[in-house]
């Protein structure tokens, strides 16, 4: 069997996470088997209800007996007990590398939450799976409940770092949207430097098919602040360019463009129902992951 | 443009502080990798203008602070600040100052022309200085022994004022203010200055004027061109230029009356010479000074007289109302060598004139080399005979001359050196050969004098070649056979003396002399070629023959003068003789005339006037020359740099000196570079001055302003040059001051705004 990294799962934080019930919102009732009951009608063992046969139904799911009692086809539904798939999306490119003086980096941040929110799914016997990617899809674990794929996940993710690539998740969630054939959840985690409508339109062509879409918008506590004073020199990351400047006179013009940013991420993801969570690095991990989940448990509560 | 606190504009340069924070601060940034680029420049880019608008005027109020503040303490004047901005008080100032020697009339203690046109330019440069506008120019001009610009278009009224400064008095010539006004009008032909104005400060002495004075009898003056007038005319009809004429001369201070113009008695001496033509040491010289009354009625001259600095003798002439008279002096040289004697007027009111300034060569003997054409014969018929017993026929008297006498071969030989003597005789010798006539060549060239009598031994064509030398020698004509009959024949004529000016003929200056000369018979001479006879021959005696045979002949040759004679003076006790000059009453002062007179250089470089270049020719090259100036000068001595040129027959040009501007002896030191080795030489050279400046006449004002053609003379600084001249300049420190305290006040303002903007 293969040994676990541990390094990723912080028990602190994995306690409160596990203690947790992660509920779907809308398609995934839960994450571990036998809590959630599927709002799919599928083809399993306990019948739900019938149906008009419509051109191009299975004929073997046909209730004879309903059709030589009135004459009428009629298609048998059975109430279907599903595993959530959950697939986790991390942005590994360039950007990504960015962490203020003595803090985690946006990757290694993402990474753990990644990691963490793995293992709680694994403990409910759910598939995960795990992509990552930055100008292109870098590497993928297929979903998975056993130990053994959840051993795969940890060491891609412990042997993972930034590449000097550019962030094109727009591109890369249109890719990925065609291969997930089967609706599950859908948690993406990078920084989204990316041009808004193209993120907007890959996260659109996923939840178009169905899946729960789970953005975690990863910026630095500076990134978000630009607590900086002095004369500096920023060197451009993904290829860009320097440009020293006194920090003080551009901090609001900056602010303006980084919430502006993240204001359209936002709404665009309101607008297709995607669960959007912007994520400050400075802020513990376990409070975002608690936070979230806790306020999704909320939401999926009012709706039932 | 001016400050009261110069030094402290340097504090300006703190100006560059703001701009080194800012540079260091660019170089001490910090480097940080930045994944959120693409936000950070879009708000760059958004916020650049303002940004550096921003930064911009902060840099620019930071940097100008200092400026203000620096420029305030130093305390600039406000005319000047006005000139600054404006452009304005471009003005050429030319001031013209006749710095010739009148100016330096001094009436009872009063101030002297030059005195009170110096204060007033003096006034003007201290204004000018203190009140400088922007591009003012000065050019000073003095007219005097040369037109001089002391200083020309300079902008630095500083140093244009120090350069007046060392014109304390007016120099001794006679000035020229008609070319110092060309050459200040040529000067402003040069320059393009939209505002000219030119200030001629003179004494208005009617000398100046020349011919545009109008003359007694006409209306006008002449229609000449380059007069004062034209010169004055030309000046106003320049666009822009403004001319002022200011008299401060005797008019100006009311010595004379404005209206009538006139005279102011003054006394000179004009001449200092001595009666013998050479001065020999112990024997009886006379010195007479020549004084002349330039005034209005009979002056008692006292007339001092000294050697060498020595104790003066003193002799008191009266002089009458224009005319002239002689102070003489009996005098006696103890020692041999140059001496200097001036002669000086007591109690004058111009100075300059009253001095007069002689240098004597006085010899020991007057050395005579006689080549006797008869030396080999009877003593009693050897032409060294009879020059011996009239030269220095008192033996109670000191002897004056000595006589060395050789034959023919000493001299062909070259046994002796022509030009060791004052003196050489040539006595019916032979011939010459080419060393004899090189040796006496160099001997005139050196200013020993020849003198050549032809006999009846004399080859004519020898001396033809060697003497005459196709007109390049010192023999002015072609010499032909001996004409006239035979000696002690009735056919016989005299000589007739031609030229009664002659130097050779000083000694018949009474009536009964010359006729006694010109009844001496004559039997026979030698005959001269009439169309050889060169131009700068002088015929003073000539023969009663149908050809007129000039008898004596005198030519300058190098320093030297060279007289022939064509019937030689001969013993009395040789029956031969051609004529009959050997008598007592004509061998005596035609021999004394004749030796005192070739004993001196044909010109004399020691006795110049004020602004004469000063040279002579030496027997050595001269090294380490100096020239001692006047007392007047009074300037140090003066080295003299420039190397000695070689002259023919081995002699040196001594190097010119031409800054002759005032009168008195300027003395040569040197050494000349013999074979013997070094010797000292001290050569005194009498500088004095032109006597035509101290005729004191002045007209009226309205004829000075008529000869000028200007309406009016000034008496003193124009009014364009003295008004507002205390209200010219008013402090900007404290407005500075305040303007620096708003800036700052605004740098804060700014700054703050700035600093909320971007917290």
């Amino acid at each position: 069997m293969t040994e676990i990294p541990t390094n990723y799962l912080d028990p602190r934080v994995l306690d409160k996470v596990a203690r947790l019930e992660l509920r779907a919102r809308l398609v995934v009732e839960g994450f571990v088997t036998g809590m959630h009951k599927s709002p799919y009608r599928g083809f399993s063992v306990e019948f739900a209800q019938h149906r008009e046969y419509v051109p191009g139904d299975d004929l073997r799911h046909l209730d004879w007996k309903i059709f030589g009692k009135s004459d009428r086809f009629v298609i048998k539904q059975y109430e279907e007990e599903t595993n959530l798939r959950a697939h986790l999306f991390l942005d590994q490119s360039e950007s990504m590398n960015y962490g203020a003086d003595g803090t985690m980096s946006k990757f290694d941040y993402a990474a753990t939450s990644c990691a963490s929110l793995a293992f709680m799914i694994q403990q409910q016997a759910d598939a995960v799976g795990l992509t990552m990617f930055d100008e292109t899809v870098c590497r993928q674990i297929p979903p998975s409940n056993t130990r053994q794929s959840l051993g795969h996940l940890f060491s891609a993710l412990e042997g993972a770092k930034t590449r000097d690539q550019k962030t094109k998740i727009g591109t890369v969630l249109h890719e990925l949207a065609g291969q997930l054939r089967q609706r599950g959840m859908v948690m993406i985690f990078s920084d989204l430097f990316d041009e808004p409508k193209d993120v907007i339109q890959g996260l659109r062509e996923i939840a178009s098919r169905g899946h729960d879409v789970v953005v975690f918008h990863i910026m630095d506590h500076d990134e978000l602040e630009f607590p900086f004073e002095r004369m500096t020199m920023f060197e451009g990351m993904e290829q860009l360019p320097e440009l020293l400047c006194d920090p003080k006179s551009l901090r609001d013009a900056y602010l303006t463009e980084v919430n502006g940013f993240a204001e359209e991420i936002r709404k665009g993801c309101l607008a297709q129902r995607i669960d959007y969570v912007r994520v400050d690095t400075q802020n513990p991990l376990d409070v975002v992951l608690t936070s979230y989940l806790s306020a999704r448990t909320a939401r999926s509560k009012r709706k039932k | 443009m001016q400050f009261l606190n110069p030094a402290l504009l340097a504090g300006a340069l703190l100006f560059a502080v703001p701009l080194l924070i800012h540079l260091l601060n660019r170089q001490r940034h910090k480097r940080r990798p930045w994944a959120a680029m693409e936000f950070l420049m879009r708000a760059y880019q958004k916020q650049r203008n303002r940004l550096r608008r921003e930064n911009l005027l902060l840099l620019l109020l930071r940097c100008l602070i200092p400026i203000l503040l620096a420029l305030a303490i130093a305390r600039p004047l406000l005319q000047d600040a006005i000139g600054l901005l404006t452009g304005g008080g471009t003005v050429h100032h030319v001031f013209v100052m006749d710095a010739s020697y009148s100016m330096g009339l001094r009436v009872d203690g009063s101030r002297t022309p030059f005195e009170n046109g110096r204060a007033m330019v003096t006034r003007l440069l201290d204004r000018f200085e203190k009140n400088p506008n922007r591009n003012d120019k000065v050019t000073l001009v003095t007219a005097g022994v040369r037109t001089k610009f002391l200083v020309r278009g300079d902008l630095d009224i500083a140093s244009a004022r120090a350069g007046w400064m060392q014109m304390q008095k007016p120099e001794d010539g006679a000035g020229d203010l008609t070319g110092a006004m060309q050459q200040v009008l040529a000067a402003l032909n040069e320059t393009n200055d939209p505002n000219t104005q030119v200030y001629v400060f003179t004494d208005m002495q009617t000398r100046i004027f020349g011919d545009s004075l109008v003359k007694e009898g006409t209306e006008s003056g002449p229609e000449l061109t380059d007069t004062l007038r034209d010169m004055v005319a030309e000046l106003q009809n320049r666009e822009g230029l403004q001319l002022h004429w200011i008299d401060c001369g005797p008019l100006a201070t009311g010595t004379l009356p404005a209206n009538t113009g006139g005279v102011i008695d003054n006394t000179q001496i004009t001449a200092l010479r001595l009666t013998e033509p050479a001065a020999v040491q112990k024997s009886p010289a006379e010195v007479i000074a020549t004084v002349k009354n330039l005034g209005t009625s009979t002056a008692s001259c006292e007339v001092t007289l000294d050697i060498d600095g020595g104790e003066p003798m003193r002799k008191v002439i009266e002089v009458p109302a224009g005319g002239e008279g002689e102070a003489d002096f009996q005098l006696a040289f103890r020692t041999p060598g140059t001496h200097r004697v001036r002669a000086m007027l007591i109690n004058d009111v111009l100075a300059a004139d009253d001095e007069r300034f002689l240098t004597v060569d006085v010899r020991d003997r007057i050395r005579i080399l006689l080549v006797d054409g008869k030396a080999a014969g009877d003593p009693l018929q050897s032409y060294a005979y009879l020059w011996e017993s009239m030269l220095d026929p008192d033996e109670n008297t000191l002897p004056m001359f000595a006589v060395e006498v050789v034959d023919i071969v000493t001299l062909l030989g070259g046994q002796c050196t022509p030009k060791n003597y004052d003196v050489v005789v040539l006595a019916d010798i032979e011939r010459l050969n080419n060393r004899a006539a090189v040796a006496l060549s160099d001997a005139l060239r050196a200013g020993t004098g020849v003198l050549c009598q032809f006999g009846p031994q004399c080859e004519i064509e020898s001396f033809n070649l060697h003497l005459h030398a196709a007109g390049d020698g010192p023999m002015p004509f072609r010499l032909l056979p001996p004409i006239g009959g035979a000696p002690g024949s009735s056919t016989v004529r005299s000589p007739s003396i031609v030229d009664m000016e002659h130097p050779l003929l000083r000694e018949f200056e009474e009536d009964v002399y010359r006729e006694i000369l010109q009844a001496i018979p004559m039997w026979r001479w030698h005959g001269v070629a009439a169309d050889s006879l060169h131009e700068d021959a002088v015929t003073a005696v000539r023969v009663t023959d149908a050809e007129q045979t000039p008898l004596f002949v005198s030519k300058p040759f190098g320093e030297g003068q060279a007289v022939f004679l064509m019937s030689p003076i001969g013993s009395e006790y040789d029956a031969d003789r051609w004529n009959r000059l050997d008598d007592p009453m004509v061998a005596f002062p035609l021999l004394h005339g004749i030796v005192k007179w070739l004993a001196l250089p044909a010109t004399d470089p020691f006795a110049a006037i004020v602004g004469s270049e000063l040279s002579c020719s030496l027997p050595a090259r001269p090294q380490n020359v100096e020239v001692q100036r006047p007392e007047r000068d009074g300037r140090p001595r003066a080295p003299i740099a420039e190397a000695a040129r070689a002259l023919p027959g081995g002699r040196f040009a001594l190097p010119s000196y031409a800054n002759t501007i005032f009168a008195g002896f300027y003395i040569y030191d040197m050494e000349l570079d013999r074979e013997s080795g070094k010797e000292p030489l001290r050569l005194p050279f009498a500088v004095n001055v032109d006597p035509v400046e101290g005729e004191l006449l002045y007209p009226s004002r309205a004829e000075a302003q008529t000869a000028l053609g200007v309406e009016r003379v000034l008496d003193a600084l124009p009014a364009i040059a003295t008004e507002n001249e205390s209200n010219d300049r008013s402090e900007l420190g404290p407005s500075l001051l305040l303007l620096t305290l708003l800036l700052v006040l605004g740098e804060a303002a700014l700054a703050r705004f700035v600093a909320a903007r971007r917290s």
